[in-house]
């Protein structure tokens, strides 16, 4: 509790009343606030052990010591000081804490007042200054400690601000914006890019990715998007880089935000892939069929479906072979397409965090049921759909050829189709992505009985809401 | 258009479209126009538009608020502008391109259709206004060194900083290093007096650590060229002329006058130069050197002059002794030193922060091992500007106060990178 006296005693120093002596005053004042000492007392016991840095507190000058050599005519000085000196007291007494408005009768200009016959406009008298300090009074207040000090002495304290309605400014930090980088651009992103230009060094065996002429790269965005190139030049200035493409050898000029370095290995392996992101894609699809396989492998295990277990290990050796050869055999697999949609869409699925499940596709009929989508003109008109881009953007067709964009998936609603015999696509279930007819319809179950279109043998009952009539060619996917 | 390199790029561009159009279109004046611009350039913008021809003015934020042309009717704001701010902990400056404020976007805008209808386009979306530029630009107080400032208000007498009535308050972290600035240099005591040297310093109308040189100058009897670097310091920014189809020619005329011992010298030579040829503008045309800036700098050479009468300083002249005239220097801005690292880069001695030589500097190959900068500045890295070469053992000659003999151990019998720094000799070499 002693300490708490002391950190008190702070306020008052500032009050102090013997003007013009002011004595530097090191009120060794504990920097944390008092209720800080009753609830962490272990700080407390850190500190006896290791002695906090004195915090230095200037006192503030109330009034300027002149160093009046005793000569001349002072009455005038000393009348303004008297006078000065009386309003002031007569200030503190009325309002007792006589801090900020100290000068609010005086003019600013007038509380300390040069005397008369110094510092004139025709002669600089210097001699009512005091000297510049010595070595020693550096060391009795050092350089580092003295800005805070003075303004502890004004009555300033960690937090506040300055100037009269006391807000707090923070200090202004000149942030360097990425070259080239326009208004309303992500910033993040384009720092990542910068981290990954500079930070790939880590491991070894990976060869450092330099943005420099003759690193490979793979343009990001517009009309080359995913092709390959060697940087031919560097346009630093404006932030853009002149790339070779490696199919076709043009010359194309790029932001350097735009691209994406790779090393040696991955060019040499993709460079003359005409579309690698679909490659990928494909890889990635296959990869997770696999899996599937595995799993449902031991899942039909667990049943001792002795038959289904043949087939599935049959599968998964040819997925496995088609993995050595991932590009060849994109065109062969065409009546896979539908399978590969089904799980393209769960992996975009996967991608987005939000809970709704995607089942949407294209080339299926839906119904806009929001009232909102362009102020409700669409509302309950059945649309194809042309392309999913996302979750809560795709793009649909009405049946007079008007292309809509944006349509959220909430915004719509699966089509049960009326004639008998007509297809639909499953979006969703143990089937997703399936195509099959339709054979019967209870209206007042809503379950329909369907032919899957695949396996001709099987026949399952399933809920209106999982179906959705199919817009596209049928004779495309399967000739029959 | 941010500065003088992009209207340059733009200019170039437009030229050749226009060029490439031919007689496809009406006569295109096309006009630069930005601060570092010859004044008799600058003039051509106000040159009436002849019937048919349609005039292009490119701009830096000049034209914003500080010139009014009349007559234009569209404008096209690309929304970014460069902006000095200040690092209150490493008293760095900065000049940095940063998106503009609404308030500067509706200006732009305004200055479209002063006498008729009009359009303004800008380059950046609805959005983008909205959500990404800020409201006003910062006052320039808030980014902005404010040691000149403090030494004033305390030579009127104003103590309580706290508490005066800024218009728009700047942030403490500026206010607590122009005190200690001002300690260090003498201007005050550690009772927060004003002292005598700091009531003299207070008369300069420049920065603490420039007014401190000047009165250093009397200790080392060199105040006549001090002035003269000083008023060329308060311009150099603008000194040289750098026509981009004579880049090699100015660059070489500027080399020309390069004298050993750093930048400072070579403002002077500069600055002496013209002075021998009766301030000819010729001289200064064929040069590279802009007469506007020389003038003033004449101007400011002469204020300065009165003002060192004022407050009692005979203007001594020790012609050639560089060392006298880099220990006046080194009095001044014993904060801004740097030195050279193991690593083979600078480093300023108290903040430990990696700096550059700027490559338009004498030193830029020299590489000298104890460096006084008159300037940081933030461009695209962090470069010293205006640099000359010092002696380690000047810095506890004029400021043992400030630096510790530990702090400024030379390294000599340590390693250093090959080729670079300097011994005793060569710096203290008088040239």
């Amino acid at each position: 509790m002693e300490q708490k006296t002391v950190s008190f005693g702070f306020s008052k120093i500032k009050k102090n009343k013997s003007l013009g002596i002011s004595k530097i005053s090191e009120g060794e004042v504990e920097k944390n606030e008092e209720a800080e000492f009753v609830t962490e007392v272990d700080e407390n016991f850190a500190k006896s052990t290791k002695p906090k840095a004195k915090e230095f507190v200037i006192p503030l000058i109330k009034e300027n010591k002149w160093r009046v050599n005793a000569s001349g005519n002072q009455i005038e000085d000393s009348a303004v000081q008297e006078l000065v000196e009386d309003a002031r007291k007569f200030q503190e007494a009325e309002q007792g804490k006589g801090q900020t408005d100290m000068g609010l009768n005086i003019p600013l200009l007038m509380q300390n007042k040069i005397p008369e016959g110094f510092e004139t406009d025709d002669k600089l008298d210097v001699g009512l200054r005091p000297d510049e300090p010595e070595e020693n009074d550096y060391e009795e207040i050092p350089i580092d400690q003295f800005g805070l000090a003075m303004l502890r002495g004004m009555g300033w304290q960690e937090g506040q601000g300055i100037g009269k309605n006391n807000k707090a400014v923070a200090p202004v930090n000149a942030v360097l914006r990425p070259k080239g980088l326009g208004l309303g651009a992500d910033r993040s992103q384009a720092a990542q890019l910068n981290d990954s230009k500079k930070g790939s060094g880590k491991n070894d065996n990976e060869e450092a990715l330099v943005l420099k002429k003759g690193a490979y790269c793979v343009l990001l965005k517009g009309a080359n998007k995913d092709m390959y190139g060697i940087i031919e030049g560097l346009d630093e200035d404006n932030a853009r880089v002149m790339v070779k493409l490696t199919l076709g050898g043009n010359m194309v000029t790029q932001s350097q935000y735009a691209i994406r370095l790779v090393d040696s290995h991955d060019y040499k392996k993709y460079s003359k892939y005409l579309n690698k992101v679909k490659a990928d894609k494909y890889k990635e699809e296959e990869e997770r069929k696999k899996e599937k396989d595995r799993k449902r492998e031991r899942h039909h295990k667990s049943k001792r479906d002795k038959h289904r277990d043949e087939d599935s290990d049959h599968d998964s050796k040819h997925y496995e072979e088609d993995n050595r050869q991932p590009s060849s055999d994109s065109r062969k697999r065409k009546h896979d397409r539908l399978d590969d949609y089904a799980d393209k869409h769960k992996s975009s699925q996967n991608g987005n965090s939000r809970s709704e499940p995607l089942w949407i596709k294209p080339q299926i009929r839906v119904r806009i049921i929001s009232k909102d989508y362009k102020k409700g003109r669409y509302y309950n008109t059945k649309v194809n759909v042309i392309d999913v881009l996302s979750l809560d953007n795709c793009v649909c067709q009405t049946d007079d050829g008007k292309v809509l964009e944006e349509i959220s998936q909430s915004e719509l609603e699966t089509v049960i189709p009326k004639q008998e015999n007509a297809h639909v696509l499953i979006v969703s279930g143990k089937q997703k992505g399936q195509l099959a007819r339709i054979m019967k319809k209870d209206k007042s179950r809503y379950i329909a009985t369907l032919q899957l279109l695949r396996d001709r043998d099987e026949v399952i009952n399933i809920d209106f809401d999982k179906i959705c009539e199919y817009s596209g060619n049928i004779d495309e996917e399967y000739d029959y | 258009m941010t500065g003088q390199e992009e209207i340059e790029t733009s200019n170039e561009m437009l030229q050749e479209r226009t060029r490439k159009l031919g007689s496809k279109i009406k006569e295109l004046i096309i006009l630069p126009i930005y601060a570092n611009l010859p004044s008799d350039m600058q003039a051509k913008i106000f040159e009436p538009t002849p019937p048919g021809a349609r005039k292009v003015i490119l701009a830096t934020n000049i034209a914003e608020t500080s010139l009014t042309i009349d007559g234009i009717s569209y404008v096209i704001d690309p929304g970014f502008c460069k902006q000095n701010s200040y690092n209150a902990r490493t008293g760095m400056e900065s000049l940095v391109v940063t998106p503009i404020s609404k308030a500067s976007a509706n200006q732009r805008a305004g200055r479209a259709g002063r006498v008729s209808a009009g359009k303004c386009f800008r380059l950046y979306t609805a959005w983008a206004y909205k959500n990404e530029l800020e409201d006003n630009t910062i006052p320039e107080i808030q980014r902005t060194n404010l040691g000149n400032v403090v030494l004033l208000l305390k030579s009127l007498g104003i103590n309580d900083l706290i508490h005066f009535d800024f218009m728009d308050p700047p942030p403490h972290e500026t206010l607590v290093l122009a005190l200690e600035q001002l300690y260090a240099l003498g201007a005050l005591n550690n009772r927060g007096e004003l002292t005598k040297l700091g009531r003299r310093m207070a008369e300069f109308p420049v920065d603490p650590m420039m007014s401190k040189m000047i009165l250093a100058s009397e200790q080392y009897q060199c105040a006549k060229e001090i002035l003269s670097i000083t008023a060329m310091l308060s311009v150099n920014n603008s000194i040289f002329y750098r026509p981009k189809d004579k880049v090699v020619h100015a660059d070489t005329a500027r080399q020309n006058f390069f004298r050993p011992g750093g930048d400072h010298m070579t403002l002077l030579n500069i600055y002496e130069q013209w002075e021998e040829t009766d301030y000819s503008t010729q001289w200064c045309f064929e040069n590279f050197i802009q007469h506007r800036s020389m003038k003033r700098a004449r101007d400011v050479r002469d204020q300065l002059e009165g003002l060192l009468e004022r407050v009692e300083i005979e203007v001594s002249s020790k012609p050639g002794d560089t060392i006298a005239l880099r220990k006046a220097i080194t009095a001044g801005f014993f904060y801004h030193t740097a030195r050279l690292s193991k690593g083979g880069n600078y480093r300023t001695v108290k903040h430990q922060q990696t700096v550059m030589v700027h490559p338009n500097s004498s030193l830029f190959e020299d590489r000298p091992r104890w460096l006084i900068y008159h300037e940081l500045v933030f461009t695209t890295k962090e470069f010293m500007r205006q640099v000359i070469e010092i002696e380690n053992s000047w810095l506890l000659e004029v400021a043992p106060h400030y630096y510790k003999s530990k702090e400024l151990e030379d390294g000599s019998g340590k390693k250093m990178p090959k080729n670079t720094g300097k011994t005793r000799e060569d710096v203290t070499r008088n040239y």
